[in-house]
């Protein structure tokens, strides 16, 4: 290696990141070359001025500023989750209202084949949960069809939250499912993003 | 770096909604990120708030952290990417507060005599704050890869992790950095 060859890898021969032959031949080069030990001893001058650095220490108030916006937070957690299930469980509501209508109509206009439209009726437990609407629990009150397709977002979005905004029943077994996604970058900044689904036949489809 | 049991257990406590935990969880992270976010901003109050503003977008979203790397290292590159935002903010250069400035402001290496002793050079060289005020005049990237390897001599690969980048990228950086501070202490031509 020539001089500048060996000043370029100083940096790691300081650091021992080099394979052994070209740490020994670096080390035997700068016994002999004055120019180049002098930038290698440049370099392990500034190196150590900055480990020499004192530490910083942390002031002594940051924690008790912490801990109150820390309470602040978690408060405000709390509030969101309440909301976010009061949409949904409103979101669900409307929805449902929907399908007994489409049910009804459909119903009216087409009694040939009652059985197909069975399956996304509402059941009783579902009229009941109108009736006396539970927070916690509403989400288990949803038909079997739109149950599966939950499930299916779930297992499509494990790291992730999303919220349920609406759905339709477009036909007896084609399911518009709306819903927003709360993604976090790696600096925990979080955007939304409104996403559309298709539901039918047991399958989900995302509409593009 | 895995993640231990005992980590695990304070995160999913702090998920559940313990803030205890979560104290606990950064007690051993929380003086090295403040130290970071100091050399970043070299202001006391922007570190603080900066630190503050950090841990709690961590607390909010812990529930997104995914566990393939270590906490801290997860903890370290969130602060750091909130002290580069701030800087981007900023746009100016931070106003550097001395560690080192007495009542009246001066720096203990300044002597009131104004003709030059003969080792003031080296006095001055000798101090801590002017390799501070060298790594000012380096490139933001340049100064940012030096307070991680050689102030809090994270390794090149925890470096390759904190800013996502390869560790080629991490070696040669790493060695231009300390290449152009030398020039900048030792007052070389560039």
């Amino acid at each position: 290696m020539n001089c500048d060859e060996i000043r370029e890898l100083l940096s790691l021969y300081i650091d021992n990141k080099l394979e052994e032959e070209q740490m020994i031949e670096i080390e035997r080069h700068l016994l002999v070359c004055d120019a180049c030990k002098k930038e290698f001893e440049g370099i392990v001058l500034v190196i150590n001025a900055m480990k020499n650095l004192p530490e910083v220490e942390i002031p002594a108030q940051f924690d008790s500023g912490l801990r109150e916006e820390l309470k602040k937070a978690a408060e405000s957690s709390r509030k969101t989750d309440k909301k976010n299930k009061r949409i949904r469980y409103s979101s669900i509501a409307a929805i449902f209202l929907i399908g007994i209508f489409s049910f009804a109509m459909y119903n009216s206009i087409n009694t040939e084949n009652p059985a197909k439209i069975e399956a996304i009726a509402p059941s009783q437990d579902t009229m009941k949960m109108m009736a006396e609407p539970n927070l916690e629990d509403s989400s288990k009150e949803l038909d079997q069809a739109m149950n599966d397709y939950i499930a299916q977002l779930d297992a499509l979005y494990t790291e992730q939250t999303y919220v349920l905004l609406d759905w339709t029943i477009e036909s007896p077994n084609i399911y518009i499912i709306n819903i927003q996604l709360e993604t976090t970058s790696a600096t925990g900044d979080i955007s939304y993003e409104t996403i559309s689904y298709r539901g039918q036949d047991g399958k989900l489809w995302k509409i593009e | 770096m895995a993640i231990n049991d005992y980590e695990k257990a304070l995160i999913k406590k702090t998920i559940m909604g313990d803030e205890a935990s979560f104290e606990t969880l950064i007690f051993s992270c929380k003086g090295k990120a403040y130290s970071i976010a100091f050399r970043y901003l070299r202001n006391r109050e922007d570190a603080m708030d900066v630190l503050q503003e950090s841990f709690i977008k961590i607390y909010r979203h812990l529930g997104k952290f995914n566990f393939e790397s270590s906490f801290d290292t997860w903890v370290y590159r969130i602060v750091i990417n909130s002290c580069n935002d701030l800087l981007k903010k900023t746009k100016s250069r931070p106003p550097a507060e001395s560690i080192y400035k007495d009542s009246d402001a001066n720096y203990h290496f300044e002597i009131a005599d104004k003709e030059p002793l003969p080792d003031e050079k080296l006095i001055k060289k000798e101090d801590a704050e002017y390799i501070l005020e060298c790594l000012d005049k380096l490139q933001q990237e340049q100064k940012e890869i030096l307070i991680l390897r050689d102030i809090h001599g994270f390794s090149y690969e925890e470096i390759s992790e904190l800013l996502k980048m390869n560790i080629g990228t991490v070696k040669s950086r790493i060695s231009r950095a300390r290449e152009s501070l030398k020039r900048i202490y030792l007052m070389e031509q560039m």
